[in-house]
């Protein structure tokens, strides 16, 4: 049984498809990544999976059939729309959410104390949330969305309005509470920390899935037919090399149809050239995006 | 606890511990004391304490026949002082002595007086109320000298008019200013309670949507349990709200009755009858309008207009207090029905009704069968725009949307923070 099973789920609202066709399997203890353009249909898809919309068609199952009330206690959820009461003290509002999870007052506020400190919010805690900044909201926000324990967080946009201090903070979480077993979804713009953290993606765009699977199997297929190349002195001309540009430290070949890395290494290395980096040119995940909602577009 | 409890308790305890509540809670209190208390203060300034002289050419007050001094509290004595009657031989000694300030007025009665009655006052202020009562009672007294003492005491207390019903529940007493206006003020009472509840309760939906902590709650509770508890803790709201209007009320006609000695504060009756037939009729119209503001908050785009929409919710409230004359003088008349059995109406009718007549029991059992259909409705309305609304940001729900069930999730207006 995977935590999250959507199946060719569409969605329209009036005259507007927000989602089309999207499908895709969330794995026990991953991180998943949700990507796409703006308008992409990634928040109606997250809306459906927690049945806050009923699909027009397709099928939804979270955590072993379809979305019940008993059910809400074990997922945590962040959504886009950020939002906290603003009129009452960081703490109160906390515990009162975490006592809507399922948790009681006495365990909740011991456990918002112990957040807040780790999220060195401790001394704001008696404080209007109206009167924190805008990345201490986040971070409350995100305490919110675990403070439960759930089985599955589903976190739109993580590191929103988040200093690169907090961002490791938040990323060091999110690995231990994968290390914890626990299945995360995240939807995010920010395609290197996609790389950095996802262990699957789908990408979606005009509502459809257009990649789906693991980033390094990915990242693979679209590699183009070319590798990175860096040596100690001026690199020599090598047979099969169609263009040269710089990349980064190194220097990118692209390789005629051909030739395969293995005979321009064994060429470099018939030269007596001194290779300090030889390694296949994977393209990010933000250039894959780009290509493949270009493509799409197509 | 469940989590319908989690949540009314949350909205309750937010609602009631702060400023504004305290506020409104001593409002209408606070109004009555200073009303009332502007009411004693024109009351004192018709007081004089100075003396009334009187000058008898027809000589029958040689020996009078003292004027009984009634007790009173202090503070009673303050609202009715006590005039001291003075006898003058001329009426040129008289004059001086009001000349001079010495007395407040004084009479003259004519030399056949015995059969002609005929007196004349003479001021140059008009003298205090306090002072021609006690002259009227004194007159009285001495008018009635010979007389067993109960005939005398029975005629100076003068007579009643009590106009009652054939079936007893409601009686107008004569003087008893407090019986009419007690149904008056009940329905100005409620107007303004569910006037200010459920304004509250259209910002207690309107706010999840300004805090946007909407997705947060309806991923933790169902839509039934979030608006349920809402509801029931501004009901909650709003009965405490009334009930402490009411101990204040009581309080204080309690001390205007029994310290400052104002008998009408003591004298409102209202029979058990009437008041289990206010109580059936204004329920099911604090739940309409609970359920018509929470499916207001839901279709709104933010609280402001949910105000200016309410604002006009709440006029409707008060129609009837414009066609009050018409209640007054022709209460079984078309239009008054039709006001006592339209929903957003019956309320303020009945109350108004209450001061001025009485109502058919089939008028009573017709309003109440149509408030509590209509509250239903409206509770149902409230839950349907509810989860249309929802999660629509700076947008409106249409009318056509709610009833259509075509609502679009996220607003064209607010694109930063629209995914789809």
């Amino acid at each position: 049984m995977h935590p999250v099973e959507v199946s060719h789920i569409a969605k329209s609202f009036g005259s507007t498809q927000a989602v089309a066709d999207v499908s895709f399997v969330v794995e026990r203890g991953e991180i998943f990544g949700l990507l796409g353009p703006n308008g992409a249909g990634k928040t109606t898809t997250i809306r459906v999976m927690l049945d806050l919309f009923k699909p027009d068609r397709g099928e939804v199952s979270v955590l072993g059939g379809p979305m019940t009330e008993e059910k809400k206690e074990r997922i945590g959820y962040m959504p886009e729309e950020r939002g906290l009461y603003q009129d009452i003290s960081l703490e109160r509002c906390l515990v009162y959410l975490g006592t809507l999870k399922g948790l009681p007052a006495a365990e909740a506020r011991q456990r918002v104390r112990r957040y807040l400190a780790q999220f060195d919010l401790a001394q704001h805690r008696n404080k209007k949330v109206k009167e924190l900044s805008k990345g201490m909201q986040q971070k409350a926000q995100i305490i919110n969305t675990i403070l439960h324990d759930p089985e599955l967080v589903i976190i739109d946009e993580p590191f929103t309005a988040l200093d690169p201090v907090n961002t490791q903070m938040v990323k060091d979480l999110i690995r231990e509470l994968r290390t914890q077993g626990t299945t995360m979804l995240m939807s995010t713009h920010q395609m290197h920390q996609v790389e950095e953290l996802c262990d699957r993606i789908l990408l979606i765009d005009e509502g459809r899935n257009v990649l789906y699977g693991e980033v390094d199997e990915i990242r693979r297929q679209y590699s183009g037919h070319a590798v990175l190349v860096r040596a100690a002195g001026e690199l020599p001309l090598v047979p099969g090399v169609e263009q040269v540009s710089p990349h980064n430290n190194a220097v990118k070949w692209t390789l005629a149809q051909d030739t395969t890395p293995q005979a321009v290494l064994q060429a470099l290395m018939a030269q007596n050239v001194t290779v300090e980096r030889f390694e296949i040119a994977l393209p990010t995940v933000e250039e894959i995006f780009i290509r493949a909602v270009e493509e799409g577009d197509a | 606890m469940s989590k319908l409890w989690l949540v009314t308790l949350h909205e309750y305890r937010k609602h009631v511990l702060n400023k504004g509540f305290v506020l409104a809670m001593l409002s209408v209190p606070l109004l009555m004391a200073f009303i009332i208390g502007m009411g004693a203060v024109t009351d004192l300034m018709k007081q004089d304490g100075r003396p009334v002289g009187y000058v008898d050419h027809a000589g029958w007050l040689s020996d009078p026949v003292a004027p009984v001094a009634p007790s009173r509290s202090s503070l009673r004595t303050l609202f009715d002082k006590p005039v001291s009657l003075v006898a003058y031989d001329a009426v040129d000694a008289a004059h001086s002595a009001l000349e001079s300030g010495e007395i407040q007025a004084y009479y003259v009665f004519a030399a056949d007086y015995m059969q002609s009655r005929q007196v004349e006052l003479v001021y140059t202020r008009p003298p205090g109320e306090n002072a021609t009562d006690q002259f009227s009672e004194f007159l009285q007294r001495n008018l009635l000298a010979g007389q067993p003492p109960h005939i005398v005491q029975r005629a100076v207390q003068g007579g009643t008019l009590v106009v009652r019903t054939p079936d007893g529940d409601r009686e107008l007493v004569e003087g008893q200013i407090m019986s009419v206006l007690v149904p008056i003020l009940l329905s100005i009472t409620f107007m303004i309670l569910f006037m200010s509840t459920s304004f509250t309760l259209v910002q207690a939906v309107v706010e999840e949507k300004d805090n946007r902590t909407m997705e947060i709650l309806t991923t933790s509770v169902s839509p039934g349990q979030l608006i349920g508890g809402k509801v029931l803790a501004v009901v909650g709201m709003g009965l405490t709200m009334f009930m402490s209007w009411m101990a204040l009320v009581a309080l204080a006609l309690l001390f205007a009755g029994n310290v400052l000695g104002f008998e009408w504060a003591l004298q409102i009756r209202i029979a058990p009858r009437v008041i289990g037939a206010l109580v059936l009729v204004a329920i099911p119209s604090y739940a309409l309008y609970c359920g018509l503001m929470a499916a207001l908050g839901s279709t709104v785009a933010d609280a402001q207009e949910s105000q200016q929409i309410g604002g006009l919710v709440s006029l409707v409230f008060g129609l009837p207090f414009y066609a009050i004359i018409a209640l007054v003088e022709q209460p079984h008349s078309p239009l008054a029905i039709f006001l006592t059995l339209f929903p957003l109406t019956s309320l303020t009718s009945f109350c108004l009704r209450l001061a001025f007549s009485t109502w058919p029991l089939w008028q009573l059992v017709a309003a109440v069968g149509i408030l509590t259909v209509s509250a239903l409705g409206s509770i149902w309305l409230a839950a349907r725009a509810f989860r249309l609304g929802m999660l629509r940001y700076g947008k409106r729900l249409t009318w056509r949307e709610l009833f259509q069930g075509t609502a679009t999730p996220q607003s064209s207006a607010a694109p930063a923070t629209g995914g789809r």
